[in-house]
């Protein structure tokens, strides 16, 4: 059902998309929402459901991809996506139907919104990924073996590429290499397939779900009760509420291939004296309470300040801070074999098996 | 003895401490200026105290708050302008009006420190004469990159400087954020604060000169530290919320906690803080909402709510700063430190100096991680020397390295804070053991 | 890899006060201190999910010693209820020291290399096999070194202090380095090899009782050893397949059997010299080959060379058709009598147990053709099958009886059951048979025959009658000598209760 977007769907929106991933500094979320919310004075901003689109029509995820340049330290300066959808179409010599976002969280969560009222064409509320990954080839779109190219990319210096690449792999260290070379981040265009295509392999309500969450988030009511309509809404569950008692950077050596480098935090929940531990690399990929392990990505660990129920950045963690640490489940795709190969801690370099792996 | 000073309006409140004791209850001069106010102040000092007076420390903070911005030009160095409206970068509603004027300069380095696009200085001195003809004297410059490379923009405020050695600049590279619009907003603050600050360290430094020839005389910053008056004029931005910091450092000053919590009561609520290592714990940017925040490192003071947990074995000092105390405090809670209105000019007076190192880095293991950590303590160590502090009495009170979040392996952001004292001032420095974590 | 004689039960404080642990720095102990009883060196976290109680876990260095993996390396340790967790490196450990406490378990960060202390540690816990990863590493390099199998058994012996190592095939040993163990010995062995590989053999160690050595560790060094033993065997097995080819050649130049040794001397000479052979020096050949006709066992080569160096090591073993050959100088007849003797005793025992015989050619001062030394060792070789495994003949003991050796039994015994059909149908035939057999023997003599049988001659008489009645043809001298044979031949396949029940008889006899 096509739904018409208001700005306050926009502010829940950032709220959501920040929230499952609690780790970024969500500057980049908010400058874009400040954008869409101007944008959205003159011009009405449509999510769809891929039902509603022929189930040949071409769909193509946009996104950024980032590599040593923050968003936010050098704004797009509009064209970008513009363009990488034009390159799509003249690679396959279609028109491009509808966009969709790369990931569900973060910046590539809320910037197809922008796209989407640059473009005029409808944004559907799906994203082959149900969260936010590091790798674009981490995707449900890569599980169901449909084709990640051609990629149209374009940076901050207006320089652009069309990547001709079938396999996703490949696809990651092709453009990750050439955002680097592009200034630290590409507008992008990738995953052009049909609805159809969408439909089978993708996550579906996206966009509606992070609009549901910054509701509940950004509603003035207790952390207690956010924290149940989260579980209602996410089957989401506090693993602790816990005192930051460490931080360390650069805990464990990092392969190059993965695009950042990993920190932990180490809190103590007062009520219980369970011992907490969070390792983060870009997100949290792993809660160890008590050294067992409780969640590992694909599942997805967000932090929320204990006193107002909102999100924490990491970055802003402090010794002594009270958090709560919150585990949501990701999409069930992420469960099967092939999702687990992709995204459990093996995939960011920690030797450890997803605890829902069968033969874990 | 230390003096802990006020400005605001045309008046001026000051506090006189000995080590950790009120020696003079807070007093307040108006006067038909300010100036008035505070030579009046320091005459008073004069004769109560003599020359036991060896330091005073200005907050200066609301003079800078309640002054008419200055007007700025503002120079953004990226390697495209804005396709269209909405890109553009939006400055928060307070400071906007000051810019009169803003120009693209095609430039910009990636956080490799590479060149992003050549700096197109041919472009600039072109425009050049129209900036210097008009009135406006105060330039921000921001670039993208400059927290890697500063390279653009210093050659542009050379370009201008060697046109005309008047005008006044403000780089972003001098703040510390990863976000282009942080940066470009701070610059842009503070651009259009300098006038002000030059003129309060003018003020200042006559006045002190007058009465206490042999006096430091600093001002307040909002990391809980204080600078030379001749930083005033060259990053007023610091000094412009140092309240909230110096009302953390003065109750805990007087309650003796270098290491725990502090709550103070105000007007508009309780708010929490903490202390390590004798200052208060600090974050690099302020944030306002959803808008540009101020790269300056400030004191974190959050609102107490009654979520806020209580730890037995965490020091607390509850401090009551209301004007009026009649009205039992909010959540129950119990002042262990009564009617201390004046916490901030306690603070102020025990202000230490302090300096800031923040930079990236790129590394290329754990051992060359520890040397540029080795390196920026030293050199935050020599920053605080560099202010005045004595090489004996200076120490690290924070060293850390962050990890960039979908960043280049092997950059790193390492943030040290040094603080130290004159050697006259040792004992003045609440005891505590450095803290930051060393990986 | 040695044992505290002390048995006092070790524990954290005490090899923290003076031990191993000494170089440790302690991030948190428990109150109490803790029993250790082994150690185990992990560069998995999974491993740890396998430890004893009362283990002291060391991570590898090459696990890093990231502070999650220290946590849960701490759990992991807390429920297997290990002694001690000991780390690299103290930098990332401090934030797992609120962990350690709360589970109450030791937790110890050493700058040191990790497998070092955690050998240390073994060493006086005696626990050495929790770390052979690093220490039997080091074995394996060391055995790794050595290219000849004496060199690698001498290798291990002195891993193992000195005490007896040997290599064993089908329960004999083939080769030995080092001193049995005065006192009461733990023997440890390990078996290397599937049944049907190329060398498959037994590496065993001899160790005192006295609970000195650990003997998983002996056990684990035997295995750890046995590539190198396989790989030296095999080296010098090929080796001496080179050397034996002039030998091989000899062997199988001589398919005339017809030749004498002059032809084949003359068709041959040029390759025989070319070969190294020398005319005018004397040899003795040695014939080996299984005692019954059986599957031919590829890995006996590699064995009965092994072997053989307890005789000579300078004459190399040829594998022939039929058996293996091997010519050994011998200056004169007291040289090749030490020789038979020598094989005698040093292979004699092996050689039953392998089921082999052997033969050697006679010592002859006009020093004959080589082929027909060969020819002679041959035969001694199957005429020394008659008597079993384990038979060493020498032709000069043997002559012309060799021929019987040649006798096809199973046709001899065929035409007796075609020929003699009432004989061999009749219920007393065994007894029979002796008779007729020792009669002959004993060239027709009934009163030598039943001296020898030790029974009465009118006994001996009247089996002999009832022989004739049968349809034996006793009385045709023609005839006597295939009676003879086919007897012979009876006798030898009687199974061996009926010969044992006759000695019973026999004994009861004796006065």
């Amino acid at each position: 059902m096509s739904t018409v977007l208001t700005t306050e769907d926009i502010r829940n929106l950032r709220t959501g998309a920040h929230f499952l991933t609690c780790t970024i500094d969500p500057t980049a979320i908010h400058i874009y929402a400040e954008m869409i919310q101007r944008a959205m004075e003159d011009r009405a901003l449509e999510l769809i459901t891929v039902d509603e689109l022929s189930p040949d029509d071409l769909v193509v995820a946009v996104g950024m991809v980032t590599q040593g340049l923050f968003i936010a330290d050098m704004p797009p300066v509009g064209d970008e996506f513009l363009g990488c959808i034009r390159a799509i179409e003249a690679s396959l010599g279609r028109s491009v139907r509808a966009i969709y976002s790369l990931a569900a969280a973060n910046i590539n969560g809320i910037v197809p919104l922008m796209v989407g009222l640059q473009s005029s064409l409808p944004v559907i509320d799906s994203d082959p990924m149900g969260r936010v990954f590091p790798l674009i080839s981490q995707t449900t779109l890569n599980i169901g073996n449909v084709a990640i190219g051609p990629i149209a990319l374009m940076g901050v210096t207006g320089e652009r590429a069309v990547v001709e690449v079938e396999s996703p792999q490949r696809a990651e260290t092709l453009v990750r290499a050439l955002v680097t070379e592009l200034g630290g981040w590409a507008a992008t265009a990738m995953y052009p397939c049909s609805a159809q295509q969408l439909k089978e392999h993708g996550v579906h309500g996206s966009i509606s779900r992070m609009i549901r969450i910054g509701q509940i988030l950004d509603a003035s009511t207790a952390v207690e009760r956010k924290l149940l309509l989260l579980a209602d809404l996410l089957g989401a569950t506090r693993i602790a509420r816990a005192r930051v008692s460490h931080i360390e950077s650069l805990s464990r050596p990092t392969d190059l291939g993965l695009p950042a480098q990993p920190s932990s935090v180490t809190l103590e929940d007062e009520t219980t004296g369970r011992i907490v531990r969070l390792e983060i690399q870009n997100e949290i990929l792993l809660v160890l309470v008590d050294g067992a392990v409780t969640a590992a990505v694909p599942d997805m660990v967000t932090l929320l300040n204990s006193e107002q129920g909102t999100v924490v950045n990491i970055d802003d963690v402090q010794v002594g801070d009270v958090i709560d640490i919150v585990k949501i489940t990701a999409a069930a795709q992420w469960y099967t074999d092939a999702g687990l190969d992709l995204t459990e801690p093996k995939a960011f370099g920690i030797p450890i098996a997803h605890p829902r792996r069968r033969d874990a | 003895m230390r003096v802990g000073l006020r400005l605001q309006g045309t008046s001026c409140r000051t506090v006189v401490m000995n080590g950790r004791n009120v020696v003079s209850a807070a007093r307040e001069v108006h006067a038909g200026s300010l100036s008035e106010a505070l030579a009046s102040s320091l005459s008073m000092l004069r004769r109560e105290f003599g020359s036991g007076i060896t330091e005073i420390t200005a907050d200066v903070g609301r003079v800078l708050g309640e002054r008419k911005l200055a007007d700025v030009v503002a120079i953004r160095i990226s390697p495209r302008p804005p396709a269209d409206a909405f890109h553009m970068t939006v400055l928060p509603p307070l400071v906007e009006p000051a810019v009169t004027q803003t120009m693209h300069v095609r430039g910009g380095h990636d956080l490799r420190g590479r060149p992003l696009a050549r700096l197109d200085l041919e472009a600039f001195l072109a425009d050049l004469p129209g900036i210097l003809a008009g009135d406006v004297r105060n330039v921000a410059i921001t670039s993208v990159g400059s927290t890697a490379s500063k390279d653009h923009e210093t050659r542009i405020a050379d370009a201008i400087l060697s046109n005309d050695r008047d005008m006044r600049i403000s780089i972003s590279s001098d703040f510390y954020s990863s976000v282009f619009r942080d940066r470009d907003y701070t610059a842009i603050l503070n651009s259009a604060l300098m006038e002000t600050g030059e003129e309060l360290a003018a003020m200042l430094e006559e006045a002190g000169r007058r009465q206490f020839p042999a006096t430091h005389l600093s001002f307040a910053k909002n990391d809980g530290g204080r600078a030379p008056l001749s930083r005033l004029g060259v990053a007023p931005v610091h000094g412009l919320r140092a309240e909230p910091a110096m009302g953390i450092l003065g109750a805990a000053t007087l309650a003796g906690i270098p290491e725990g919590e502090v709550i103070l009561c105000m007007e508009g609520g309780a708010s929490v803080g903490h202390t390590r290592g004798g200052l208060p714990v600090a974050r690099s940017l302020i944030r306002q909402g959803f808008d540009a925040s101020l790269a300056s490192n400030a004191a974190v003071l959050e609102p107490y709510t009654v979520h806020h947990p209580v730890r037995a074995d965490i020091p607390s000092v509850i401090a009551d700063l209301r004007e009026r105390q009649e009205s039992e405090l909010p959540f129950g809670l119990v002042p262990t430190l009564p009617a201390v209105k004046d916490a901030a000019l306690v603070g102020s007076a025990a202000a230490p100096l302090t300096a800031w190192i923040d930079r990236l880095e790129t590394v290329s293991g754990r051992v060359d991680l520890k040397r540029v950590q080795n390196l920026a303590e030293e050199d935050a160590h020599s920053a605080a020397v560099q202010l005045g502090a004595s090489p004996g009495q200076t120490r690290i009170l924070e060293s850390n390295v962050y990890a960039m979040p979908y960043g280049n392996p092997g950059i790193v952001r390492i943030r040290v804070q040094a603080a130290g004292e004159t050697s006259a001032d040792g004992e003045y420095v609440l005891p505590a053991a450095a803290r930051g974590t060393n990986p | 890899m040695r044992r505290s004689k002390n048995e006092t039960r070790l524990d954290v404080a005490g090899l923290l006060a003076h031990g191993s642990l000494r170089s440790t720095t302690p991030l948190y102990l428990t109150p109490s201190s803790g029993l250790i009883e082994s150690v185990v060196l992990v560069s998995q976290l999974e491993a740890i999910r396998q430890v004893r109680p009362n283990t002291v876990v060391v991570l590898s260095s090459e696990m890093g010693s990231g502070g999650w993996l220290v946590s849960a390396a701490l759990r992991h340790a807390w429920e297997r209820r290990a002694s001690a967790v000991v780390v690299a490196g103290s930098a990332y450990a401090s934030a797992a020291v609120g962990l350690a406490e709360r589970l109450g378990i030791t937790l110890l960060a050493t700058d040191g290399e990790p497998a070092a202390l955690a050998l240390a540690l073994a060493a006086e816990i005696g626990a050495a096999l929790s770390v052979v990863d690093a220490e039997l590493a080091r074995v394996a390099r060391t055995v790794a070194k050595d290219t000849t199998l004496g060199d690698v058994l001498k290798t291990i012996s002195r891993e193992l202090d000195g005490f007896a190592v040997s290599l064993g095939y089908d329960g004999v040993v083939l080769a030995s380095a080092g001193m049995p163990p005065r006192e009461t010995d733990e023997v440890v062995t390990v078996e290397a090899g599937e049944a049907n590989s190329a060398v498959r053999f037994t590496l065993t160690a001899r160790v005192p009782a006295s609970g000195v050595h650990n003997l998983r560790l002996v056990r684990s060094i035997l295995e750890v050893a046995t590539p190198a033993v396989k790989a030296a065997w095999l080296l010098e097995d090929l080796l001496s397949t080179a050397r034996a080819v002039p030998t091989a050649a000899i062997s199988g130049l001589d398919q005339d059997s017809a030749a004498s040794g002059a032809e084949f001397g003359e068709k041959h000479r040029h390759l025989l010299n070319q070969l190294g052979w020398r005319e005018g020096e004397p040899y003795v050949a040695v014939w080996f080959r299984s005692g019954q006709v059986q599957e031919h066992r590829p890995e006996l080569t590699a064995v009965l060379r092994l072997l053989w160096r307890k005789v000579t090591v300078r004459s190399p073993l040829a594998e022939v058709q039929g058996g293996w050959l091997t010519l050994v100088p011998a200056g004169d007849q007291d040289a090749s009598t030490q020789l038979e003797t020598r094989i005698r005793t040093r292979l004699g025992p092996a050689l039953a147990e392998l089921g082999l015989v052997g033969g050697l050619s006679r010592w002859q001062e006009d020093t004959p053709a080589l082929v027909l030394i060969v020819r002679e060792a041959r035969l001694a070789a199957e005429s020394a099958r008659s008597t079993g495994p384990g038979t060493v003949l020498g032709f000069a003991g043997l002559g012309v009886v060799a021929a019987t050796t040649f006798v096809d039994r199973d046709a001899v015994a065929l035409v007796a059951e075609l020929t003699l059909p009432r004989l061999m149908a009749s219920p007393d035939r065994d007894v029979i048979i002796t008779a007729v057999a020792v009669f002959l023997d004993h060239r027709g003599s009934v009163s030598l025959a039943a001296k020898f049988l030790n029974l009465h001659r009118n006994t001996l008489q009247a089996r002999l009658n009832r022989a004739r009645e049968l349809g034996v043809p006793l009385d045709i001298p023609s005839e006597l000598l295939s009676v003879h044979l086919i007897a012979e031949v009876l006798r030898r396949s009687m199974p061996d209760k009926t010969t044992s029940e006759d000695l019973i008889e026999n004994e009861k006899g004796l006065p």
